[in-house]
């Protein structure tokens, strides 16, 4: 007998009121300026600067005082303005990163910007690999929920 | 629940659960490299956090996953991205203020 193994993706959206263009700008050029860093990185306080180096092959970089931090993920796609693609592995071994895809569409009222989490599927070991990405968090959301405390 | 699982041995018991079904401390030893009483007080905080759940069989604990705790920790990483982007759409709102104040 097995637990049912939950690996559906993780999808997110929200929409921008502006045009598909600066949507895709503010996100990646200017990430900095809008990340929660101080919940939501490795270095937590320590952190200062998240950069998204936008290329396929380019990495996305937590900064502090004395330089690099940690690395968030690498690009595996890159088209701008319409998507981009990363992997994902914040504070735990690269090989058991997730992969996180987001797209810009234009919609009336301006940008829909969809996040869609997954890639523990891709690893043969399915929903095992998921737990693994789970608990890889345990550092970085311990640090969110001191901050909510 | 987080503490819970920053210990790698509690992971791995976690891991069998989940991968392997329900069973007792005495299996989960020859599964995982530790003692039986480490793996007794790593289940204990386990269950403490509501991850891992336990029913008596005669003068057995049969040990399972509890699917609820692992439920919760997906909604902290919903929660996570959702936190992100709403950062985010509050960043492109302010920018789109004070490009329509410079217009002014």
């Amino acid at each position: 007998m097995t637990v049912e193994q939950d690996i559906s993706p993780l999808v997110k959206t929200v929409v921008v009121p502006v045009g598909v263009d600066r949507a895709f700008e503010a996100f990646t050029a200017e990430t900095s300026a809008w990340w929660p860093l101080f919940s939501h990185s490795v270095g937590a306080a320590a952190a200062n600067e998240v950069r998204l180096e936008g290329a396929v092959g380019g990495r996305i970089v937590e900064y502090g005082a004395d330089g690099e931090i940690a690395t968030w993920g690498t690009l595996s796609h890159w088209e701008p303005p319409a998507s981009l693609s990363f992997s994902w592995h914040p504070g735990q071994d690269p090989s058991e990163a997730g992969q996180v895809t987001v797209t810009f569409e234009a919609t009336g009222e301006g940008t829909q910007v969809q996040l869609v989490h997954s890639g523990w599927e891709r690893r043969g070991d399915g929903g095992r690999a998921r737990l693994s990405y789970d608990t890889g968090w345990d550092y970085v959301l311990g640090k969110y929920v001191e901050h909510a405390r | 629940m987080l503490d819970a699982l920053g210990d790698p041995t509690r992971r791995v018991i976690l891991e069998t659960l989940r991968t392997g079904g329900p069973c007792s401390v005495g299996v989960l030893a020859e599964r995982v490299p530790v003692s039986r009483p480490a793996i007794s007080q790593h289940l204990k905080v386990l269950g403490a956090v509501g991850l891992v759940q336990h029913e008596s069989r005669g003068t057995r604990n049969i040990y399972r996953v509890h699917q609820a705790g692992l439920d919760e920790l997906r909604s902290w990483l919903d929660r996570f991205w959702g936190d992100a982007l709403q950062a985010y759409a509050d960043h492109v709102q302010r920018t789109v203020k004070r490009t329509e104040e410079e217009r002014e």
